[in-house]
Formats: C-alpha cells, structure tokens, sequence
C-alpha cells in the first residue's frame, strides 16, 4: 500500500479508531491490531511475501529468546550467526543472487571459461533491506545484552513489521522502538497535531516535489545522449530534488503516521541539502542508516581509532557498503566510494566533526563563506547522485561527460522545459520553508506561526491547495521500495 | 477521550475548510495565474479540434441519418457534405482524443434528439487503452457539465481532471461561457457545418513506426460494453469501422474485442489499410487523411454500406 493512495487515505482513519476507541484499554490487542494492519499494509502489494517477514520475525524471535537463557558464549555465537545467516540469506538471494552471478559469469568468461548457471526471475521483496536491517539490529543488541530478548511474540511481530516505516524506514533500533510496545499508549493532542503535520509536509514534498521533478529527470536522464551541458546538469539538479523530496517525504509521513499512534520514530533526515561538507550531510542525510552502519559496522571494524589506514580502509568499507545496501548494481557501488572520496579529506584533516550545530544557528540567512560551503557540498552530492540515478556507469560517465562539456554555459533547453518552468517556483516555495525549519526535526514543526491558530490553519489551507494544484496526478511508487 | 474527539473534531473542522475552499482557490488560480502556469487545471476552451463550436451546433441538430462517433480520426474522416450529395444528413460527434468513457456522455446526451438510422463508431487501439484523462478536458472545457461529467472524473481518479471540472462548472455558471463565438479557420483547419474538420492538402513525409496493442483498460471496456448496449437500444444500424491509417503501424491481437463483438452480432469493419489510400498523398500526418484520403474513403464506405 503507498502512502499517496486513497486505499492509505481509508486505511489510516480506519486503523486509528479501532486503536484508540476499540482497542484503547488493552495493550496486547492494540500490539495486535497493529501487527495485523501492518500484515494487511503489506499484504496489499504481494501477500506472498508475508512468509518472509513472518519467518524472519519467528527465527529473530526464538533465537531473542535463546539468547536470554543461556550465557555460553559459543552457544550465544551460534545464535547470533543463524539470525545473521538467515536475516542477510534472504536478502542476498532476493537482492543480490543474480548480481553476483552475473558478475561471476563476467569474471569466469575473461578467465576463459564459460560458466553454465542461469539467472533467477526473483522478485524483489519490498523494503526488505530495511525490515532485514532492523531485525538484525535486534538480534545484535541482545547478543550484546544492550537489550533484553522480547517474550511477547505479539509485540515483537508488530516491532518487526510496523506499517509506517516497514518498507522504507525508517531503519528503527531495537532499542528505541521495541520497548514503546511493551508500555501503555496514550493519545496526546500536540503529538496528534504534530504528526498530522509531518504528515501533510512528507505529502507535499513527495507528491508535489519529487513526483514533478521525477518527470522532468527521468526524460532527461533516458535522454541524456542529446542533452545540452546544462540541461543535463538541470536533469541532475532535479534528480537531487526528487531523491530527497522522495525519500524524507516517505520518511515525515511514517515518523508523523507513528506519531499518531503513540510511537516516536527516529528522525531520517535533518535538512541534508543545508550541509557546509559532506561529514555533515551523511550526519543529515538517512540518518537511520548512517547510523546503523555506525554502530553496527564501523565501531566493530575499529572506527576511527587506530592508524590512517584503518581509518581509510573503515571510511570505505562503510561507504561502499552502504552504496551495496541500496541495490545490486555497480553504480550504488561507485556512488558510495565516491561519497568516501568526498569525506576522505575531511577526516584525515580531523575536520569531519566542525559543522554540528545547524547551519546560521543564530541569523536568518546563511553568511557568504557558509553558501559557498553548502553550494559545494550540493554540487557534490548532485555528482554523486548522477552514479545512484545512472542505468549503470557507461551511461553515468557519459552523463557527466556531456554535462562538464562546454554547453554547460548554454541555456538548457529539451522540449518540455515550458512544463518544468511551472513547478520552479514550488521548489522555491518548499526551499524557503525547509529553510526556515532547518533547526527543528521535520520543517513545519516549529514555524512561528503556531502563535496565530488563524493564521496557522490558513497555512496548512494554502499547503493542501498546493498540493492539489500542483502534485503530480497519477500514483507513484517511492524510489526507496526498490531498497 | 475528549482529546481524542477534540482531535477527531478538528480534523473534520480541516477536512470541511478545505472542501469549502478548495474549488475557491482552483477559481482563484484559473482567473488570476496566467494559463501557461497553470499545472492541475486544463481547461482548453476553443482548442484544436473545433469542440465548443460542434457542440454548439449539435444542440441544434435534430433526426438525422447518419452519426459519426470517435476521436480526431472521426471529426476528420467522415465529411457530413459528401454524404449529404449521397443524401444523407449526417453529423460528426468526434472530439479530440475521444475515448469511450466520453463518447458515453456524448451518447447520453445527444442519441435521443439525434436519433440516427445509423451510427458509426470509429475506433482505434489507442481509445481502448487510454487512460482517458487527456481526453476529458476537451469535453469539459467545451461543453456543459453534469452528472455524467462528475461521475467520469471520479472514475478516472484523477485531480487535474477534477480541477478542471470544478473551474470549467465556474466558468459554465458564472461567466456565461457557453455563449461565445469560435473561429472557423485555426490555421490549415476549418470547421464545416456537421462537426467536421476539414485540413487542408498536405502530404505526409512521416513513416508510421508504431505498434499498437489492444489493451483493454478496464475502465474504457467498461465504457465501450455500455455504449454498445445503449446503441442496441436504438433503432440505428451499428457499424465498428477502423478508418485508414498510415501502414506503418503494427497490430497486436485484439481478440477479446472482436469475440465480443461477434457475440454481439455487431459487425467491425477493418479499412485501416485500403488499396487505394496512399501512405503519402492521402495523409497529412501518420494517422489522419487529408481531403483527397477522405474524399476516396466516404465514397467507399457510401457504395460499400449505404
């Protein structure tokens, strides 16, 4: 089910009177009800792979529970690797079969040999990297005794397949999400409003943002062979727009559904776009993910402690990894290295950790050596992103190939361009309110204008009439379900 | 729970703001942001294909012989003068893009106070695959609305056609904008008397390269079964007709189609590639003839059915 379809705009409603009027009194049923709706939730795209998820939660679950009867260490090793095992099968094979044996193939036929293996028609799950990493962090953390082994199963399976953020984040610790569905739920007004709010705003900048920009990069992109310099650099820009629109759009609408019913979700993005390096935007940018690979790749390989070269050797083996995370194709994979790359300098200069605090923390408007750190770091991503959008990386060297030719000084031009000129200004809108909220955790959380309730519905009025004129009007899926 | 109803309230409060003052901001948005702005609103009054002008007149029109229905490829392949010196009164209902789930609201409208001895329906693939958005605002912008209008755009589901219905209902009721006069002659295009659009003689240097499949959307089979049972409660004579076309295309089975209309005893004429209508001299563009392609054509179909 999407989020920007009318089956979510009944299910939503539906779900939370049964919550709060039915099943308000009883914690266990209300774990229940929240399980089964996110069982139908997914359902909804391809029931069959409910036995996925349903398998996955019932080994994580039993091998929690063994986990907290014994104290061997070999015997908790064991446990760790059957979860680790089974959690990353299903993955690889789902996700990655037929990359590595393509790849394979590819290696064994310049060896001179012809490898008979045939590629799987596999169908690939949606969301399991996120559901797959969150399962993991569970396991990890009672094997680490950082969290004790969940014993009701109903909570654990309703932590394990929570409809809001179950296909596409955000990745929740065990550790922050389990326990809220061990402890009884109450409804408060400001938390309502706040996720209804979240809401509207992840509406808009998916439906009305990324969606319109997705038009515009998409011919752009399959058409990149004819493409002027700076039309390709434009298809570039709007790609930059629609990942992010798309993404943290998805990720404001789950954290504010969430919100609604009693839960707080991790904050996934912290307005990226307004990073002065790229340490900062990685801080920024799916900040639930950054941070798993953190805590639960990073740290173990030695992090930042040690020589240079582990320090490199860690900066790139995250960095990749992470590009692998996002899908079977080498251009993930360059787009990552790329991104250690960027971040390399920073950290052996020890200035990956100068810019914590927010961008022109105490003015309205950034100081002239601030744009120009965050219209580099911007140009940067926008770079890397060509690798993430590109087919694969013929067509992304040649990408950036046309577009660092000399008709970037040119005016861009494809037929088209007339419709693309109609959502700038909505771009322009959705930057300046982003800007303004830049300091809080999602952009309309703390607009002044909530000392005026008059004048903060004829907002909320003007953002739905935006979003009626100008989303884009057929339903779409989000890039980050193919994850 | 009062805060829970305190919430829930407020979100109905929301909710009834907004349908109060949403089809505002579309009027608003329609009158005071210049049109090549406009994103979610379409409204095409005097477009292309003479529309406003054929729906003017076909209120006027009454007891004919002969009713073409379909899209661009109807208003411009079947010319009411020729079959007129044949004698027959005959009047072209085609509309720009027409797809079924418009020539439904057409048929509802106008069959009664036409009433044809016969009825041609001109299709192609494209009208049975189509979404049938695009095609919607043509009807809207140009002619009245009602029910058989809100029902097709909640059927489409989609808000730009809803916009445009909202603004175009504005416009009907408030500007009096079915009063205005259209041009004849928009560039090598004039409208003749009957809904016809003549073009002028231009040869075609395009190849037709497409391949086009019939795909049944689901929507626009539903509408298609329903005209066929509304025309079977006429007493005209039906005729499917595929009108010539550029040879350049290639078909793909179309067999749940023709099943049906073999179990319907409604005949379906395939002229799409007739010997004597040339790929260059007789179209002006990969799929529509020009005066001479239709001249050949109406003078076929007349030996051939009437």
């Amino acid at each position: 089910m999407l989020f920007n379809s009318l089956d979510f705009a009944i299910f939503l409603p539906v779900v939370f009177i049964l919550y709060w009027f039915v099943f308000n009194n009883n914690l266990k049923w209300q774990n229940l009800l929240v399980a089964a709706a996110s069982y139908l939730f997914y359902g909804w795209w391809d029931w069959r792979f409910l036995s996925l998820i349903l398998f996955s939660t019932l080994v994580d679950y039993f091998v929690g529970v063994s986990l907290g009867r014994t104290e061997a260490p070999g015997r908790r090793k064991v446990l760790l690797w059957i979860s680790i095992l089974v959690n990353l099968g299903f993955l690889g094979f789902f996700k990655y079969y037929n990359y590595f044996l393509d790849n394979f193939k590819s290696a064994f036929s310049i060896a001179g040999y012809e490898l008979n293996a045939n590629s799987l028609n596999v169908i690939l799950p949606v969301g399991i990297s996120f559901y797959t990493f969150q399962t993991l962090s569970y396991t990890i953390d009672v094997y680490k005794n950082r969290l004790e082994p969940a014993k009701d199963f109903i909570s654990f399976a309703a932590f394990v397949s929570f409809f809001p953020q179950l296909v596409a984040g955000p990745i929740e610790r065990a550790t922050n999400l389990l326990p809220q569905f061990y402890k009884n739920r109450k409804f408060e007004y400001s938390q309502g409003v706040d996720g209804m709010r979240q809401i509207l705003w992840g509406l808009f900048k998916k439906v009305v943002i990324a969606d319109n920009c997705a038009v515009y990069a998409n011919h752009i992109f399959e058409n990149s062979a004819d493409m002027s310099g700076s039309t390709l650099l434009l298809g570039a820009i709007f790609f930059t727009f629609q990942i992010y629109g798309d993404f943290s759009g998805y990720s404001d609408i789950a954290i504010g559904t969430a919100r609604l019913f009693g839960f707080n979700l991790m904050q996934n993005f912290a307005f990226p776009y307004f990073s002065r390096d790229i340490a900062e935007f990685w801080r920024r940018w799916h900040i639930s993910l950054s941070t798993w690979f953190r805590d639960y790749l990073y740290i173990p390989l030695g992090g930042s402690r040690g020589g240079t070269w582990m320090k490199v050797r860690n900066t790139f083996i995250i960095f990749i990894v992470s590009g692998f995370w996002h899908g079977a194709n080498w251009t993930f994979i360059i787009w990552g290295a790329l991104n250690a790359v960027y971040f390399l300098p920073l950290l052996l200069t020890k200035r990956n950790r100068q810019n914590m605090e927010v961008v022109a923390q105490n003015s309205y408007l950034p100081s002239f050596k601030e744009l120009g750190q965050m219209s580099l770091t911007f140009g940067l991503t926008v770079i890397a992103w060509v690798f993430f959008r590109a087919e694969d990386i013929g067509h992304a060297i040649s990408y950036l190939n046309g577009m660092f030719s000399r008709s970037l000084l040119s005016i861009p031009y494809y037929e088209g361009i007339g419709f693309a000129i109609k959502v700038i200004p909505i771009i322009f809108i959705f930057f300046i309110i982003e800007w303004l909220g830049r300091k809080d955790r999602f952009a309309l959380e703390g607009l002044k204008i909530y000392n005026y309730p008059k004048l903060s519905w004829g907002f909320y009025i003007c953002l739905v009439c935006l979003i009626g004129l100008y989303m884009f009007t057929f339903e779409t899926n989000f890039i980050y379900f193919q994850f | 729970m009062k805060i829970l109803i305190k919430f829930l309230k407020k979100i109905l409060l929301f909710i009834g703001l907004i349908i109060l003052i949403y089809p505002i901001s579309i009027i608003i948005y329609g009158e005071l942001i210049p049109s090549y702005f406009h994103k979610n609103l379409f409204y095409e009054k005097f477009a292309y294909g003479f529309s406003y002008t054929r729906f003017q007149e076909v209120k006027e029109t009454k007891n004919i012989d002969v009713l073409f229905l379909g899209s661009s490829r109807s208003y411009r392949h079947y010319d009411p003068r020729i079959f007129k010196e044949a004698g027959f009164n005959s009047f072209n209902l085609g509309s720009s893009s027409q797809t079924f789930l418009q020539t439904e609201i057409l048929v509802d409208r106008y069959l009664d106070s036409l009433n044809p001895d016969y009825i041609i329906l001109d299709i192609y693939p494209g009208m049975f695959s189509s979404n049938g958005v695009e095609s919607s605002f043509d009807l809207i912008s140009n002619d009245y609305n009602n029910w058989g209008t809100l029902k097709m755009a909640l059927e489409l589901k989609n808000l730009m056609v809803l916009n445009t219905l909202i603004y175009a209902v504005y416009k009907e009721h408030f500007t009096n904008s079915l009063n205005d006069k259209e041009v004849s002659v928009k560039g090598e295009n004039e409208y003749i008397p009957g809904g016809y659009v003549r073009r002028e003689v231009t040869t075609n240097k395009e190849k037709g390269k497409l391949q086009q499949n019939w795909e049944l959307n689901g929507i626009q089979w539903e509408s298609f079964t329903a005209i066929i049972e509304k025309l079977k409660k006429s007493s005209a004579k039906i005729l499917i007709v595929h009108s010539p076309r550029n040879s350049g295309f290639n078909y793909i089975s179309g067999d749940k189609l023709f099943k049906y209309l073999q179990n319907n005893n409604i005949p379906y004429y395939d002229y799409k590639e007739l010997k004597f209508i040339n790929d260059s001299i007789h179209f002006y563009d990969t799929s529509h003839m020009n005066q001479n392609g239709v001249e050949l054509y109406n003078k076929f179909l007349l030996e051939k059915h009437f």
